[in-house]
């Protein structure tokens, strides 16, 4: 019993770093439509700068995650304005393809400066504490501390202000918000923008519970595709919930099955999804109302 | 007002037009112009608006609107600069209600500060409610005007077309344009929403508001357009009040000459 209490909470830990990871897809997939490869990537990057920013400059692990999501949001901003905004207008395969590059330059440009070994990121919130027959780390309680603050904030975001209006207006029709006068350019970079800052975080968070490869990036993207097919593609609360579901499974199958076999985990509950409630756990979004 | 001045375009080395000059004046404290663009299918008339309202580039020449140049700004920019138009299609949020989809437009056209955008809506209604409440009046001001109060609350995506054309002229007034650019506004209605379409105009016009119209239906510009432009062939072949457009010869060989009737 207690080793299911245990992997429940290592489940909704790592439950919630996918979560995080998945909201950017989303929210990018929402108002792009389109489908972000480079987002694990940007991940990646947030971890990999936070652990070069450590071990070169010595800043201290809570400077150093600042520090590291403010370039990626530089560095996503920028991919945002030179290779996603102007493919948005291309074909979405097109405009998905360039992201593609974009994933690959950066998941190539990180191995041949950092190569492959594995790194770690050492927190200074790495204290265990017992809850019960529970060990915790304040890391952990961290990360789905800032998991549910920033999937709330995306959230209201998304629903309650006159930014989020003008993205749901962009991704519902571009050139009806055009002739209302939105600059749909504009949104479009911020909304990238803040899905790489959610990527960076999730990347930054995580660095401190996992060890870092450069094909991380690639790894998480495969269980987010599962996670926003799951929670219906461009759904916040959907992304939390698939990402909450898959952490707990992966988790707790571990029990039972041995832990190579995890990444499966991800599939099956996917194709067993999609053949009991092919629209997703909890539908589409319907949108914003005014 | 709009001055367009010796402007050309091409596609893929094929002119579409060439020293074309448009005047839309400036008369404060009289009434404000209403004018027409007609032309034969092809002619260009489409792509005159894109060039001059940021969907498309220019290949020479100039627009000026209100002393300022447009050819290199965004849609966004001549919206908030007052200039709207609307597009041959129907455009609007088909989820959206009627009254909705016009206070997107009467809302979101403004430019929000950082603060207005993000943290205004959430820590307090307040802030943001005068600006509500004004994009409110105007919604309902500019419904009652196009006679759509009885349908506000219809979701845009089930109206029949014409109403869809009309909520796209609606959603082009609420964003409070000075000029206000219309596609072919009666393109596919029947001939009694036809004439509804040109009263409104009318209506608008008397409002204060400045009309550049585009339109086929030759009779129907030659009653509410106080002058006419005629684009064909690349050039624009006549100017003036539609009584000397209608005995123009040139314009009669285009647009009768060719098999095409006053009402094509
Ligand atoms: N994006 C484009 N690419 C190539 N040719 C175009 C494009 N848009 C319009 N054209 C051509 O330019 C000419 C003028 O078109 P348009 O402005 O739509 O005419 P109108 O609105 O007067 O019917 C047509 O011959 C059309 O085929
Ligand atoms: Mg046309």
């Amino acid at each position: 019993m207690d080793i299911v209490l245990q992997q429940a909470a290592n489940g909704l830990v790592l439950g919630m770093s996918y979560a995080l990871v998945a909201t950017g897809l989303t929210l990018v997939f929402g108002v792009l439509r389109m489908m972000n490869l480079s987002h694990g990537e940007l991940y990646m990057l947030g971890a990999y700068i936070l652990s070069a920013l450590m071990q070169y400059l010595g800043l201290p692990y809570v400077v150093g995650c600042v520090l590291s999501v403010l370039l990626v949001a530089l560095i996503g901003y920028f991919f945002g304005m030179t290779v996603v905004q102007p493919a948005s207008h291309l074909e979405p395969i097109n405009a998905m393809l360039a992201t593609f590059g974009v994933s690959t330059l950066l998941s190539n440009l990180v191995l041949l400066i950092f190569k492959a070994t594995p790194r770690m990121v050492s927190s200074p919130f790495q204290v265990v504490f017992q809850i019960g027959p529970v060990f915790l780390t304040i890391q952990k309680l961290i990360v789905v501390g800032m998991g549910l603050l920033l999937n709330l904030g995306v959230y209201l975001v998304i629903h309650h202000t006159t930014f989020g209006k003008m993205i749901w207006a962009i991704s519902e029709q571009r050139t009806a918000a055009e002739i209302v006068g939105i600059d749909t350019k504009r949104m479009h970079n911020l909304a990238f923008t803040m899905g790489a800052v959610l990527a960076a975080i999730s990347g930054v968070l995580v660095s401190a519970l996992y060890s870092l490869a450069p094909n991380m990036g690639s790894g998480i993207m495969t269980k987010c595709f599962a996670i926003v097919v799951l929670g219906g593609l461009g759904s916040i609360p959907g992304a939390i919930i698939g990402g909450l579901l898959l952490g707990l499974a992966e988790s707790l199958f571990t029990i039972i099955i041995p832990s190579q076999w995890t990444p499966a985990i991800a599939f099956v509950l996917l194709i067993v999804l999609l053949i009991l409630k092919p629209e997703g756990l909890i539908g589409k979004s319907k949108g914003v109302k005014l | 007002m709009l001055e367009i001045r010796n402007l050309s375009k091409s596609f893929q080395g094929l002119q579409v037009f060439s020293g074309i000059d448009l005047t839309v004046e400036d008369r404060p404290g009289e009434k404000s112009p209403l004018i027409g663009v007609i032309g034969p299918n092809g002619a260009g008339k489409t792509t005159l608006f894109n060039i001059f309202t940021g969907y498309a580039k220019a290949d020479g020449g100039s627009v000026i609107f209100d002393g300022k140049e447009l050819l290199g700004k965004k849609p966004h920019e001549i919206v908030r600069a007052g200039l709207t138009r609307t597009f041959q299609s129907t455009l609007a949020f088909r989820q959206l209600t009627v009254k909705e989809n016009v206070l997107v437009a009467a809302y979101l056209h403004e430019d929000f500060s950082f603060l207005e955008r993000f943290i205004y809506p959430l820590v307090s209604l307040k802030l943001t409610q005068k600006k509500t409440r004004d994009a409110q009046e105007r919604a309902e001001k500019v419904l009652s005007m196009v006679g759509m109060l009885d349908d506000m609350d219809m979701v845009s995506g089930n109206l029949p077309y014409g109403k869809q054309k009309k909520l796209g002229i609606a959603m082009g007034l609420a964003t409070e344009p000075k000029l206000l650019a219309l596609d072919e506004p009666a393109a596919g209605l029947n001939p009694h929403e036809t004439a509804e379409t040109m009263e409104l105009l009318q209506e608008i016009n008397r409002g204060g508001t400045a009309v550049l119209v585009i339109e086929h239906n030759m009779k129907l510009i030659m009653t509410a357009c106080e002058r006419i432009y005629v684009l064909s062939g690349g050039r624009i072949i006549a100017e003036g009040l539609p009584q000397e457009i209608a005995k123009n010869e040139r314009v009669i060989e285009v647009y009768l000459g060719k098999g095409m009737t006053a009402h094509a």
